[in-house]
């Protein structure tokens, strides 16, 4: 929660959302790739191209970044892990993506010491050197049919995407890093050193997106948006190329919430009411506003993944959210326990942002008098009690007006 | 056994023939109450004493009328106390009233 409004404040250091650095190896990548950087500078953003090691490189200028992401294509040598010169180093791009910025990875058969420690602070590694893909005829060259990746990340696509490069481990039990793309049957890894095959299929790219809802693509071939891949019309390389750096830029697929409510179920209110306090055993009704960023204005998202905890110390109520009428509701009774309870909302929908949220509210036990009265099981108390009184009643009346014997 | 029906039947006709009618009637009206009693008491152990209040309440309800009665049959019978009959009943009325008017206010 603190390190969402701490991204949120650092976010607005940013100059201009529209600036990107490409690092590349040699200049000749701005040639052989110009389709892909055409295809980011025709939505609206500035590219400036650097060689790692070239004079006056920084990020940030005056705690401010100058670029909003930073697209990766060196995987020979050039970065290094730690500089205090200033030059662009591992612990400077975490930082950056720390802060809220963005990142598009390529590696490849070459990836040096510190690129692999820049992206295993992803939790992705290259693997090992000199191991490369090779397809099914024993060529370097890999088509793959094989995505796997969720539609909010990439578009679904029949052709097959062919390109070049080296495969990927990464670390299956995080819940921020999402496979895309993996070798289709029959391809395999070679070692060059060993000499060895394995039969497996090997994950080519991966997405991450951290808590603070930075995003980067980890990728391990340079040549996937080469242009002689992108131009070619029976591949998929100009579309996922495509697809895959409007993620990364963060103009698909975002989200934000907004309008959470809550009140008692049947009092009428408008959206954003909050009610002040609950009774034990109340019924009440949550709702919230999920939308996404879509063609430049934000629409309601529909989703059935949301869901909302009602919790204290431990999650004592989870429901899944429902999509009515464009918001995000759901109906449940307060538990029998008093106390303060937080309304938690999760959507952890992968390549979509994460969102997180949470209102605290009170519930208060019963009032004296909001206990049951007459209770079913004492009727028998209640009956001895009338039938004693009657008796008194019936006996006092025999005893005062009939003659004694 | 033999002994104990004959000293039963006994005591029974001797019971009918001497008491009055009167009497007879406060004894009837003691045995109810004390009938109802001994009902609560069982069902409080069956049920368990969940409303403790409304199980005193009807409980002592029910004594306390038995007790009171037991009173008036007392000063009615002996003619010791020195107080006419009238008197008496008063007393005994005002008392049960006292009675049933806390045990209310206890039951709810």
């Amino acid at each position: 929660m603190e390190l969402l409004f701490l991204s949120l404040s650092i976010l607005s250091v940013f100059t201009s959302a529209a600036d990107v650095l490409v690092l590349m190896d040699h200049t000749d990548i701005k040639e052989s790739h110009s389709l892909f950087f055409d295809s980011i500078i025709s939505r609206g953003h500035k590219i400036t191209y650097k060689l790692p090691d070239s004079q006056g490189l920084k990020l940030e200028k005056f705690d401010d970044y100058l670029y909003s992401t930073v697209i990766l294509m060196c995987p020979g040598e050039g970065i290094i892990y730690l500089d205090l010169n200033g030059k662009v180093s591992v612990s400077d791009l975490v930082k950056f993506s720390d802060n809220g910025g963005n990142l598009i990875i390529f590696g490849d058969v070459d990836a040096a010491s510190h690129y692999r420690r820049l992206v295993n602070d992803f939790g992705v590694d290259f693997y090992e050197q000199g191991t490369r893909l090779y397809n099914e005829k024993k060529e370097k060259i890999v088509a793959t049919t094989n995505m796997t990746g969720p539609v909010s990340i990439l578009s679904t696509s029949k052709s097959p995407l062919k390109f070049s490069g080296i495969g990927l481990y990464y670390n299956q039990n995080s819940k921020l890093l999402t496979p895309l793309i993996s070798t289709s049957k029959d391809q395999f890894v070679r070692n060059e050193f060993k000499k060895t095959d394995v039969k497996e299929p090997a994950i080519v790219a991966v997405a991450f997106q951290g808590r603070n809802n930075v995003r980067a693509v980890i990728v391990g071939s340079v040549d996937i948006c080469a242009n002689l891949n992108m131009k070619d019309e029976s591949l998929s390389n100009n579309k996922i190329c495509v697809e895959l750096s409007k993620w990364a830029f963060q103009e698909k697929s975002v989200l934000r919430y907004s309008g959470v409510t809550h009140y008692k179920a049947g009092s009428k209110n408008n959206k954003g009411y909050l009610e002040g306090e609950y009774t034990i055993n109340d019924d009440l009704v949550f709702s919230i506003d999920i939308e996404e960023l879509k063609g430049g204005s934000w629409q309601a998202h529909k989703t059935s993944k949301a869901y909302v905890e009602f919790v204290m110390l431990e999650p004592k109520i989870r429901k899944y959210l429902e999509f009515k009428n464009g918001s995000l509701v759901t109906q449940f009774r307060a538990p029998d326990i008093h106390g303060v309870y937080q309304f938690k909302v999760f959507l952890n929908d992968a390549g979509y942002s994460w969102i997180e949220s949470a209102t605290k509210v009170t519930v208060r036990p019963y009032k004296h008098n909001q206990f049951e009265r007459f209770l079913t099981c004492a009727y028998p108390y209640y009956a001895s009690v009338f039938a004693s009184m009657s008796g008194f009643v019936v006996f006092s009346f025999y005893f005062l007006y009939h003659k004694n014997s | 056994m033999e002994v104990l029906r004959d000293t039963a039947k006994t005591l029974y006709n001797n019971y009918k023939k001497s008491t009055s009618n009167r009497t007879k009637l406060i004894d009837l009206f003691i045995i109810f109450n004390l009938v109802l009693a001994a009902i609560q008491y069982f069902y409080m152990k069956i049920a368990g004493n969940f409303p403790y209040n409304a199980f005193l309440a009807g409980f002592f309800c029910t004594l306390g009328t038995a007790t009171l009665s037991s009173c008036l049959r007392m000063t009615i019978e002996t003619k010791k106390a020195n107080t006419s009959e009238e008197k008496a009943f008063i007393e005994y009325m005002a008392l049960c009233l006292l009675l049933y008017l806390v045990v209310l206010n206890y039951l709810g």
